[in-house]
């Protein structure tokens, strides 16, 4: 492993490793789930960001079998959770057991399902706010608070969440705060008759192919530091800023879709997600540094989710989709806009 | 940096800023030229006028170069938005803006094979905007410059009429000597000050303007009388039966005063002028030629002691050159009507060899020329003394008394209703002329017949025929 000096741009060859090691994690994804190479992308990102990840989806569209495949691929721990309106915190989180040792009784911190390097929060809109709450500690600071004691989290640790847009009796959306954890929050769309012949093809009773480890943890670690050293230009994070700031209805720069629809813009905490996702994209792209095309790409999922959009909108029929992808074709990437006879 | 990546930066610097520089020249042209057209429109909608004047393009111009070059310079692109522009332009995948800000080097081969693998054009020069929007400007302040000034006032421009007309007169009056050069000098001098108080929006009394005239006429006059009292002295002496006597001298004397005070003197025939410089030089021991007219005007003839030849002579150059005096005023048309009916019929009769003498005269109301409605009808041809064969006679004025029809032969060409006018005439003499002049202004005066004949009765009555 070659090192970087830090005033300099990633070596070829340093930009070249991360990229292949995002890039079998990326090919072992694509034997789980076809015809979703955006949602693979993303995936990819995500993890490649350290990010917690969002799924959204019909049911059957394998979002569970993708952060299946995805554990297999990594080779670190899984649990999956799947969240019920009964579920309660302790039930993820883990609690004190009474034991008996030596002839003593004393509490015992039994470790939840949350303790694992990937967990799968499996329709996690069905869990009560007390429950979905109870995440939060863990997906900001990777640690759990149980009776006064702070208990952390194996790292690296990943939350993939799943939702059902539909079959919405009896759930509790997950408020503002709580999205805002995630990284990424992906809608998983339908797949078109060729994807599904490849399905029908290759999935026999809908069982997934063994699948190897690709990646170590010591493999995953370096693409970790490989993804930090990408470099973000000055300009790229002057975009970033306008584009998150852009969101608000009350900035000058606010499209009209923004004025029209949006009640909340997006937190600095976008900014960063973009700053990360932007990172892990352009390494996933082969470039030692963020483009402007890397924000645009993932301003959709990072965005999206981080802003509040009023009645309007809802009567409208207007996504959040719609409205980041009108900001960022509203604000140019370039800051100075070339004078009026240049072209 | 790769040398192809600062290349293109330097191109592209180059172009933003002659771009910028070009916006801010045409913006602040477009502005200045708008207000500028605005200004004198909204000036001469509230009565005034701003003449345009070729000093403001220039003005405006250098403004607008000025403020382009502050908005080139203001509007300088730094270092990171020129390479963020090529790294978009080039598709580089913003390896242009990472390498400004970090050590680069091992990413400038891919750098430069990137540019050169690029289709892309570096921006260019699309002038039509700035170009439309210069032409719609230039053609709204070009449309106000061109406008027309506005019509002064009917009397100003009756008075700059007059100025123009004094002006020429003055003219005339100088190549003619009627009048000296100082005195057409102020008078030149007062014209053009009227002149321009007139372009400036003053106000020019119309006093002002008829004293000039005045005053040009007055000088007229003058020379007009000392002429005419000249050859009035000589034609005493022609008829007089002794040339040599004393009455016959004295009117030489006083015709050789006029013409000394005429400049006349100059214009006799060479020995003329020898022999009176001689004598004067005998008479007062002085010899200077320079002196000649002014020792002329204090001559007593009597006292040269010529013989009635020589005092002949005399009178002959004399009579030369009064006459041909008249005769420039003549051809200059500064004569007045009877002198010129005199002049013509001096010249017929000289032409006939019957001698001087003088023609008949016709109606001046009907000689064509004379303006107004009775000026005669339009193919009455002009002679060299405005009078015409033609009979105009028939297009008298008739004033027809209250109540009165008008009579069945005639043809009622048109009616019309008008105020009295007042033709008030210039006293033509004037303070000192009536010591110079012969009394001829007097009668020169446009009077009413009725007042015509109670002064030629008057003169009449003291046994003397008037002057014509």
């Amino acid at each position: 492993m070659s090192s970087d000096s830090a005033d300099a741009l990633l070596s070829p060859e340093r930009t070249e490793r991360g990229r292949d090691l995002l890039g079998k994690l990326r090919g072992g994804l694509g034997q789980v789930i076809f015809g979703q190479d955006e949602l693979l992308d993303l995936t990819t990102i995500a993890l490649a960001s350290r990010g917690h990840l969002l799924l959204e989806g019909l049911p059957g569209l394998g979002k569970t079998e993708l952060v299946k495949g995805l554990s297999s691929l990594l080779g670190l721990s899984f649990r999956r959770v799947q969240f019920t309106p009964d579920l309660l915190p302790s039930d993820i989180t883990g609690g004190p057991v009474l034991q008996e040792q030596d002839g003593k009784r004393e509490f015992v911190f039994q470790q939840g399902p949350l303790f694992a390097n990937l967990v799968l929060a499996d329709e996690i809109n069905r869990a009560s706010p007390k429950t979905q709450s109870a995440l939060l500690e863990a997906m900001q600071e990777r640690q759990v608070s149980v009776l006064g004691d702070r208990h952390v989290l194996p790292s690296p640790f990943f939350v993939f969440a799943t939702q059902n847009p539909i079959e919405l009796e009896g759930t509790y959306p997950l408020p503002e705060a709580q999205l805002d954890r995630f990284l990424f929050k992906v809608d998983v769309p339908s797949v078109g008759p060729d994807v599904l012949v490849t399905i029908l093809e290759n999935r026999r009773r809908g069982q997934v192919p063994e699948l190897e480890c690709v990646m170590s943890e010591e493999d995953l670690q370096e693409a970790f530091a490989i993804v930090d050293g990408v470099f973000l230009p000055k300009p790229v994070t002057q975009y970033i800023a306008r584009l998150v700031a852009a969101t608000h209805a009350t900035n000058d720069d606010a499209p009209d879709m923004v004025r029209a629809f949006v009640r909340h813009g997006a937190s600095p905490r976008a900014a960063i997600a973009l700053g990360e996702a932007s990172r892990a994209c352009a390494l996933l792209a082969g470039r030692p540094n963020v483009d402007f095309d890397d924000v645009k790409r993932v301003a959709a999922p990072a965005i999206g989710h981080r802003i509040v959009l009023d009645h309007a909108a809802r009567l409208e029929g207007v996504t959040p989709a719609q409205i980041v992808e009108d900001l960022c074709g509203a604000i140019d990437p370039l800051q100075e806009a070339l004078p009026e006879g240049l072209r | 940096m790769h040398q192809a990546a600062s290349i293109e930066l330097a191109r592209l610097r180059r172009r933003v800023v002659t771009a910028r520089f070009l916006e801010g020249t045409v913006l602040a042209n477009c502005v200045l030229a708008g207000a500028a057209g605005t200004v004198v429109l909204v000036a001469r909608l509230l009565g005034s006028y701003l003449p345009p004047d070729w000093s403001w393009l220039w003005i405006g111009l250098g403004a607008a170069a000025a403020f382009g070059a502050f908005v080139a310079w203001r509007g300088c692109w730094s270092l990171e938005a020129l390479a963020a522009h090529i790294d978009r332009r080039h598709g580089l995948g913003g390896l242009l803006i990472a390498g400004l800000e970090r050590d680069a080097v091992a990413w400038n081969p891919e750098l430069a094979q990137r540019i050169e693998q690029s289709r892309a054009e570096l921006p260019s020069f699309h002038p039509q905007r700035w170009l439309v929007r210069a032409v719609v400007v230039a053609g709204f302040a070009g449309g106000i410059a061109i406008l027309p000034p506005p019509e002064t006032p009917r009397q100003q421009s009756m008075v700059r009429g007059e100025l123009e007309r004094i002006a020429e007169e003055v003219e005339l009056a100088l190549e003619a000597g009627s009048i000296d050069e100082e005195s057409a000098e102020e008078m030149r001098d007062r014209v053009g000050e009227m002149q321009r108080m007139l372009e400036e929006g003053d106000t020019v009394e119309w006093s002002d303007a008829d004293n000039l005239a005045e005053r040009l006429e007055h000088e007229e006059s003058l020379r007009l009388d000392r002429l005419e009292a000249a050859r009035a002295e000589l034609g005493e002496f022609a008829k007089a039966e002794d040339a040599a006597g004393s009455t016959a001298q004295q009117d030489l004397s006083s015709a050789m005063e006029h013409a000394a005070e005429l400049g006349l003197l100059e214009d006799l025939p060479k020995e003329l002028q020898d022999m009176l410089g001689n004598m004067q030089s005998a008479q007062d021991g002085e010899s200077s030629d320079s002196e000649l007219q002014a020792a002329a005007q204090k001559l007593d003839v009597a006292a040269l002691g010529l013989n009635a030849q020589q005092l002949q002579a005399l009178a002959k150059g004399l009579q030369n050159a009064v006459d041909g005096e008249l005769g420039k005023l003549a051809q200059l048309g500064k004569l007045p009507e009877n002198e010129l009916e005199d002049l013509d019929a001096i010249l017929q009769a000289a032409q006939d060899g019957q001698g001087f003498g003088l023609g008949g005269q016709d109606s001046e109301r009907s000689m064509p020329g004379r303006g107004g409605v009775n000026r005669g009808r339009g193919d009455a041809a002009l002679e060299y003394s405005n009078r015409s064969d033609t009979d105009t006679s028939k297009l008298d004025v008739k004033r027809l008394p209250p109540g009165v029809a008008a009579p069945r032969e005639w043809s009622i060409v048109g009616m019309r209703r008008t105020a009295p006018e007042s033709d008030a005439q210039r006293d033509n003499t004037g303070g000192s002329a009536g010591t110079a002049g012969t009394g001829k202004v007097t009668w020169r005066r446009r009077l009413a017949p009725r007042h015509r004949d109670a002064i030629r009765r008057f003169f009449s009555s003291r046994g003397k025929e008037p002057p014509k």
